[in-house]
């Protein structure tokens, strides 16, 4: 498709003798909001793995924005423009929240350590610029008031933030969640998703979320792939997947809705 | 005999060195006695690093302690108790060593390893190497042991007799050092394999939390493999003892480095690795001291190199990939 | 007085509390109250410094595991000590207009040689996890050690002997500065967070766009750097060069140093380092010679200085069970924090 911002084709990955991932395919558009959902080791998060670079795919090509990254090195890949978060929150707890967000804007840096020694006049711009714009972002998220305490001991919630926030900061063009709202109530849920929105309007993104929560993928996501022990089972907008026979059974078991 | 195999080669400065004065039986028996004992001692490092990750830089000194222990049995008791037999003496110095290695084991992992079980692996890893350097350097330092070599009273325990079989010179030692390894590695794949401890050792290494949802008392097992662990370790000593009788505080460090470095070899882990690991090792190591003194010395750390390098998994060891 | 806004300036203060203390200690030098072997604790304490900051870098800061530190050190003597020894021929009598420079010179050649061999020894850290890169560091160091033994040329296992002593308390002092402010440097600004992302978690520093191989090559380079400078600052020093200086026990004593100073904490590694170096070169000798006045009369024998071995090891595991942060965990002295970061 022309304005593709992400094309994956025949994507399949072993993990030794299983097959985690099968024949995966996509043709992300810009600006969309799309879902990946299906039980638990159905393969999504191994699928953002592979996009980001974690692992090399054993079949497939993955194209961002026209060129191949399927071999690339993570770093490499981020810094070309996707960012993620994770299921579990991997944050760098022992330091401070500024200083996270702070080391997302790494990649976009540009004063070598000899400058950094001698402390020079770029040097000192651009500390400046990083730590306005860090601030900048942790207003965004509503985290200012806390840029100097340590990362693990925010709440979780606001943990979740700062992922997404750190995420930001990379200044990606494709923006992968996975389990955003995980362990959120519904009222923080419906935060999220006017976070979402908010965020992919403001900064020109596509979203790619993983998700378990179903109120909130039939929601936000315009169109949603469902995954089962590696294969795509469904794919579609939300109102065809909540009545698709096949994702229920997936999900519940044969043997009957109940 | 094996010397019809190989050929003669041309060295440097004109001399043809005879391989079979290098790959020879003898030389064989002598590297899988060296590898005997490696294996004792990599097999504590491999159970203890399979199920808490950590390498155990103070296993090497269980084994030094291990042969004290016979020292001072030697000295202290069969000095003035000489009418005892032979058999009997044995059993009781391989008990012995076996006690105070398990003994020592078990108390480092009580007061040193135990108490950083949930913090970052480098703390245990520093802590295990200050363990070590504590032992070595109080045995070195107590005024009644003291840095020196000590006679180890291998005569006392078990004298040695001589065999020629088919041209080769072989020695009752070389056959104890590798009937005591065998029955003990042969016992250890049985309990492994067999007891319901041994199935829960694997359990704990494959999968602590399971194992923990599974009822399993996980400070139990870890306390278990530092007494199976410590307990070859401490046996080995005896055998090193008797097989090389002199024996000073430092005697651990260089074994114990190898020793490891066969349980990579082998795949760290997994307990039939260190056991292969170490033969292999064993035999490298003889074969590389009588072609070239120095490379006897490096040929493990070389060996290491070569592992983590091209198959960092060990030769019995699985990929694995990161869970991210 | 109000104080002015120039003298809040972090760095100001930083080097202007350097500058006291090197004052301080130069004028009591001076008037013969402090020199001879105090004055000697003070300039190894100085020099244990640039080794345990160097080593925080790469085993507080970039969460590598790096224990034959010592290996480095080593490179830098040596390379360091052959040029002026071997080499060059200096020696105190010449005019210091021309040793100066040269000794200056080799010190840097000493340290960038270090750094090479930092830089090939960094690269396995591509592949190999946490312990073993410990095993493999610990394997260098050796390795280096048992390399210099054998080569003759620098006097092999008799160590390389009669190196002049060109290194005096105002040199050291200012190389001890200048390391303090280049690692501060790199410490606080983008590239030192960068450092630290990869210790706190390296798999999601590579995936916020950080080059982690790069980073952690480049800890093991500095680091070797300045190890070296110290290893040259210090055989100028004492006047030799001898492969057991370097071997894992020293290694194993920086390593204390840097945890009980607290790992990723510049304050901490240069408070640790003075405190050890008092501690092993004075108060233990006096206070084992102390208690074996008791124990020769009462038990008929001697505490010797081998105990303080078994006193150090005590020490860090007491310290890795009760207190691991070390005396200053993570944080820093206010003037160790530039201003702007």
């Amino acid at each position: 498709m022309e304005n593709s911002v992400l094309t994956i084709q025949t994507l399949t990955h072993f993990f030794g003798g299983l097959k985690a991932v099968s024949n995966f395919e996509l043709d992300l558009p810009q600006g969309v909001i799309w879902g990946i959902i299906g039980p638990n080791g159905a393969g999504k998060t191994t699928v953002f793995n592979l996009i980001t670079g974690v692992y090399r795919p054993s079949q497939g090509k993955i194209i961002f924005l026209g060129e191949d990254i399927t071999n690339l090195k993570p770093h490499s890949i981020i810094q070309k423009g996707i960012a993620r978060t994770f299921q579990n929150i991997r944050l760098f707890g022992n330091v401070t929240v500024l200083d996270n967000v702070r080391i997302g804007l790494h990649p976009n840096y540009h004063s070598s350590i000899w400058e950094a020694i001698l402390r020079s006049g770029r040097f000192r711009k651009e500390e400046k610029r990083v730590r306005d714009e860090a601030m900048s972002l942790l207003e965004h998220f509503n985290l200012a008031s806390r840029w100097d305490e340590k990362a693990r001991n925010l709440p979780y919630g606001e943990q979740r933030r700062l992922e997404i926030a750190r995420a930001l900061a990379t200044k990606p063009k494709l923006l992968l969640l996975d389990e955003p709202a995980a362990g959120m109530n519904p009222k923080e849920v419906d935060s999220l998703m006017d976070l979402i929105y908010k965020i992919k309007s403001e900064f020109n993104l596509t979203v790619l979320l993983i998700e378990h929560q179903m109120r909130f993928v039939m929601r936000i996501c315009e169109h949603i792939k469902v995954m089962d022990f590696g294969e795509t089972i469904a794919e579609g907008p939300p109102v065809e997947i909540q009545n698709n026979p096949q994702v229920i059974e997936a999900y519940l078991g044969k043997g009957g809705i109940h | 005999m094996l010397g019809i195999f190989f050929p003669s080669i041309p060295v440097k400065g004109g001399d043809f060195v005879d391989l079979s004065t290098i790959f020879n039986f003898q030389q064989l028996v002598n590297g899988l006695q060296l590898g005997a004992i490696y294996a004792l001692i990599a097999l504590g490092y491999t159970m203890v690093y399979g199920i808490i990750r950590l390498i155990n830089f103070a296993h090497g000194d269980f084994y030094m302690i291990g042969a004290y222990s016979i020292y001072f049995f030697g000295v202290y008791f069969l000095a003035g108790h000489t009418g005892i037999h032979p058999i009997f003496v044995f059993i009781m110095a391989v008990i012995i060593s076996m006690a105070a290695g398990a003994l020592i084991a078990v108390l480092a992992n009580q007061i040193a390893y135990k108490p950083l079980r949930y913090r970052p692996r480098l703390s245990a890893l520093i802590t295990a190497v200050g363990v070590s350097m504590f032992l070595e350097y109080l045995f070195s330092s107590l005024p009644f042991i003291g840095p020196s070599y000590l006679a180890f009273p291998n005569d006392a325990v078990i004298p040695r007799t001589e065999y020629l079989l088919g041209g080769v010179h072989l020695n009752n030692y070389q056959i104890i050092d590798l009937g005591v390894a065998i029955l003990l590695m042969a016992f250890l794949t049985w309990f492994v394999r067999g007891t319901m401890t041994g199935k829960a050792m694997r359990a704990v290494s494959l999968d602590k939390d399971a194992s923990k949802l599974m009822g399993i008392d996980i400070e139990k097992i870890i306390t278990i493999t530092f007494l199976i662990g410590g307990a070859f370790a401490g046996v080995a000593g005896l055998l090193a003892g008797i097989t090389y009788p002199r024996i000073n505080p430092y005697m651990g460090i260089l074994p114990g480095l190898k020793a490891f470095v066969a349980a990579v070899l082998g795949g760290i882990g997994i307990i039939p690795g260190a056991m292969l690991g170490a033969f292999l090792l064993g035999i490298a190591e003889v074969f590389a001291t009588s072609f070239n003194s120095l490379l006897g010395e490096g040929i493990a750390f070389a060996i290491l190199i070569l592992v983590l390098i091209f198959r960092p998994q060990g030769l019995l060891g699985e990929k694995t990939a990161e869970k991210v | 007085m109000k104080i002015p806004n120039f003298l809040r300036k972090s760095t100001v203060q930083f080097l202007l509390y350097s500058l006291a203390f090197y004052l301080v200690i130069y004028f009591l030098n001076q008037l013969n109250v402090l020199s001879g072997y105090p004055l000697l604790i003070i300039e190894i304490s100085l020099i244990y410094v640039i080794l345990a900051t160097s080593l925080n870098l790469i085993n507080g800061f970039t969460g590598q595991f790096s224990i034959g530190h010592m290996g480095f050190a080593a490179v830098g003597a040596y390379v360091s000590g052959t040029l002026t020894t071997l080499i060059w021929k200096l020696s105190v009598d010449q005019p210091i207009y021309q040793t100066l420079p040269l000794f200056v010179i080799a010190l840097i050649v000493g340290g960038i040689a270090a750094a090479l061999i930092g830089f090939l020894i960094g690269l396995p850290t591509l592949r190999l996890r946490g312990d073993y890169l410990a095993i493999v560091t610990l394997g260098f160091g050796e390795i280096i050690r048992t390399i210099i033994n054998n080569i003759d040329y620098v006097g092999g296992p008799r160590g390389l002997l009669g190196i002049p002593q060109l290194s005096n308390f105002t040199l050291i002092s200012i190389f001890t500065f200048l390391t303090l402010y280049v690692l501060r440097g790199i410490v606080f600004s983008s590239h030192g967070r960068a450092f630290i992302s990869v210790r706190e978690d390296e798999v999601a520093s590579e995936l916020v766009g950080i080059h982690t191989t790069k980073y952690k090559v480049l800890a093991f380079t500095i680091g070797a750097f300045f190890a070296g400078i110290a290893g040259g600052l210090l055989c100028h020093l004492i006047q030799i060069a001898h492969p057991t200086q370097f071997g894992f026990l020293p290694s194993f004593m920086v390593l204390v140093i840097v945890y009980l100073g607290g790992m990723g904490s510049l304050t901490g590694s240069v408070i640790a380092a003075f405190l050890l170096t008092i501690l092993e070169k004075y108060l233990l000798p006096l206070g084992l010679q102390m208690l074996s006045a008791w124990t020769q009369p009462t038990f008929g024998f001697q505490v010797g200085v081998e105990w303080r071995m078994v006193i150090y090891a005590l020490l860090l595991i007491i310290m890795m069970l009760f207190r691991p942060e070390g005396i200053m965990g993570m944080k820093e002295a206010r003037f160790m924090i530039p201003e702007e970061h």
